[in-house]
């Protein structure tokens, strides 16, 4: 079943969804252009996550599938763990980890990432209304 | 199967979001790659300006114990490539910095003022000096117009104390052997470009012993720092910084991560010169100040037999002189060698070259001697240098320590494992005591101890090579080679560092510390 729909609210819950999507995916693509300059492997894992978030984005536009709102939670999830995980432990750098520094972009991309999160849940909770409502009638 | 409109809509949008975005973005970082790249310096005819010397520093003022000196870091501008100006960053504005001359016994003050915009640490690079005038990369020297703090990216924790506002006065005891040492930046992560950017000069200490040789002396005793750099087409130094205000983020463009190469070579901030000399011996205290670039020197024509007398390495005299016919340096290391021009006859030109690169690339010079008149000469190279070198026995060592040289995946690199943290304490070496110290490395890296001068005692397990002779501050530990090198920790307790003097490598991390204790 898909999310399409769901009256008003739903739509502008979707809209929202997908623009922090869209807005999570140009920061990490910006963030390629940064980190690759200043090693390959810093900036290579962005790209399948900028990816994600782009597909995830287009997809909340045409009413995504309540897989594909699982999956967004729990690939935002994700990117915002592996962000904290290095800012907090590092990253592995021979035989021990270094923290990233928390810069602006960053930071702001893993705060989108959360908004993002609440409002795919929201989403998620609001497809299970109408396909309980749907059953009722 | 039918695509509805709507369909081909999403397809085609999820298309442009998940592929042609991301690809779109590795094109332009790579594109922001290939234009560091392609730069390459305005052409310059080689041998086209002569050598030139940078002047000798007057002390300040003088007294029984101590020559005291005033040093003021700041910009200028130099005419390096003929009818272009280059910005620099000099001690007193000039590139080289000014030549101190310092006498064994005579304790020299350098008050350091830093009149830049970001902040520095003078390190004196061969000198046995105590550890809060070391230049330790966190003791850093505000400027002059910094308010209190410093600039964030240069500012980290672990410093040996509070940092200094505007100036600082660094004391070198000069308890040491005669020998050519050289100060130059050393602050914290931009070490580098700070170099680069030409703060560096010669610090040349005489002592008893190396006066009562009858070696060339005068003008026929001159410093060759040797370096490479390139230029922008305006005359500006082209220097890969991430962030070149050197304010923000340290460290340079992923294709530099070896280290940077300039295409130019400029030997005592002159590019490609010629010296006209006499059919005499010459002196030449050789130093690499490049940030990365290894030399491999020789002369062409070569004359008959090993044309380079060393008589000096990085610690002082030789016990005897060593002839070489070619003499490889990597960045941070001297040789003093002494070369007799009678070999050509009047009228040569006498190129000296750099066997590390191809003969087709410019790097492969370095300069020229122009044979130019007959004279008479006193100078003489004797069979004895010095007294025996005191170096410890290798049975004296009481531990050996095993080091490696390595990157990491995320574009650092490494000692053991481990990126510099000034907050650890890698090695507790005992005042006093001898230690071998095993060097590995996965790449070519000069390694450079602070504090101690040490001999190499083997390289890949047999003898050192011909140009290891003598004390050593820095030594090329080339990949997949194990080099063992012997020192004695006696001078001062204390905090120092040692690390990678490809300053690239050394900015992104090759560095450790160790507490004489």
């Amino acid at each position: 079943m898909e999310a399409r729909g769901g009256g008003a609210r739903g739509a502008r819950l979707r809209y929202a969804a997908a623009a922090l999507a869209f807005v999570a995916e140009l920061i990490h693509l910006w963030a390629v252009t940064q980190e690759f300059a200043v090693f390959p492997t810093r900036g290579l894992p962005l790209i399948p996550i900028a990816a994600c978030q782009g597909v995830l984005a287009m997809s909340l536009l045409f009413g995504p599938s309540r897989w594909m709102l699982g999956f967004g939670v729990l690939f935002n999830l994700l990117v915002a763990s592996l962000w904290a995980f290095t800012r907090i432990v590092g990253v592995p750098s021979g035989e021990v980890f270094v923290r990233l520094p928390v810069g602006v972009a960053d930071l702001a991309v893993t705060v989108v990432e959360i908004v993002l999160v609440v409002l795919l849940v929201e989403l998620m909770r609001d497809l299970r209304r109408r396909k309980w409502k749907g059953r009722q009638r | 199967m039918r695509i509805t409109r709507r369909g081909f809509l999403k397809l085609g949008l999820m298309g442009a979001a998940g592929l042609a975005l991301p690809v779109g973005s590795l094109g332009v970082a790579g594109a922001r790659l290939g234009v560091a790249d392609a730069i390459a310096s305005p052409r310059v005819e080689p041998f086209g300006v002569p050598l030139p010397v940078p002047p000798v520093l007057k002390p300040a003022r003088t007294d029984k114990t101590t020559d005291y000196y005033e040093i003021t870091q700041k910009k200028d501008t130099a005419e390096i490539l003929p009818g272009l100006e280059t910005e620099i960053w000099g001690y007193e504005g000039i590139f080289p910095g000014p030549t101190v001359e310092a006498r064994r016994g005579r304790r020299v003050v350098i008050r350091q003022t830093n009149e830049l915009a970001v902040p520095v640490s003078t390190h004196l690079h061969g000198g046995r000096t105590p550890p809060e005038s070391d230049g330790y990369p966190t003791d850093l020297i505000l400027p002059t117009k910094a308010e209190n703090g410093s600039s964030s990216a240069h500012s980290g924790p672990g410093s040996m104390g509070e940092n200094s506002h505007g100036s600082k006065d660094y004391i070198y005891p000069n308890e040491q052997r005669g020998a050519t040492l050289w100060y130059h930046d050393h602050s914290m992560d931009f070490t580098g470009p700070q170099v680069y950017k030409g703060l560096a000069g010669m610090y040349i200490l005489r002592d008893e012993v190396e006066d009562s040789l009858p070696l060339p002396k005068g003008e026929k005793e001159v410093p060759l720092v040797i370096c490479d750099r390139t230029f922008e087409e305006d005359g500006s130094f082209f220097y890969p910084s991430l962030d070149p205000s050197l304010e923000g983020e340290p460290g340079v463009l992923a294709s530099y991560h070896t280290g940077m190469f300039g295409d130019t070579i400029l030997v005592n901030g002159a590019p490609w010169p010629f010296m006209e000399v006499s059919n005499t011996r010459y002196r030449f205290r050789i130093l690499n100040a490049s940030n990365a670039r290894r030399y491999v020197l020789a002369l062409d024509p070569s004359p008959s037999g090993k044309p380079f007398v060393q008589v000096g390495s990085d610690g002082g005299l030789l016990d005897a002189p060593v002839s070489h016919q070619r003499i490889p340096i990597s960045p941070a290391e001297r040789f003093d060698v002494v070369v007799d021009f009678s070999r050509y006859p009047v009228g040569t030109k006498v190129e000296l070259k750099n066997l590390e690169e191809d003969g087709d690339d410019p790097a492969s010079r370095v300069m020229r001697f122009d044979v130019v008149r007959e004279e008479k000469d006193e100078s003489v190279v004797p069979e004895k240098l010095a007294p025996a070198l005191d170096f410890p026995d290798l049975k004296e060592a009481e531990v050996t320590r095993e080091l490696r040289f390595s990157s990491s995946l995320i574009g650092m690199w490494s000692i053991n494992g481990k990126p510099f943290d000034p907050g650890r304490m890698d090695a507790r070496p005992r005042l006093g005591s001898t230690e071998v110290w095993e060097l590995t490395s996965n790449a070519d890296h000069p390694i450079h101890l602070h504090l101690v001068h040490f001999r190499v005692i083997s390289r890949g397990g047999k003898k050192p090579l011909p140009q290891d002779a003598g004390w050593k501050d820095t030594v090329y530990v080339p990949s997949g080679e194990t080099v063992r090198v012997l020192a004695r920790f006696d001078g001062y307790r204390g905090r120092y560092v040692f690390h990678c003097h490809n300053l690239e490598h050394e900015d992104m991390m090759m560095m450790a510390n160790f507490e004489v204790v």
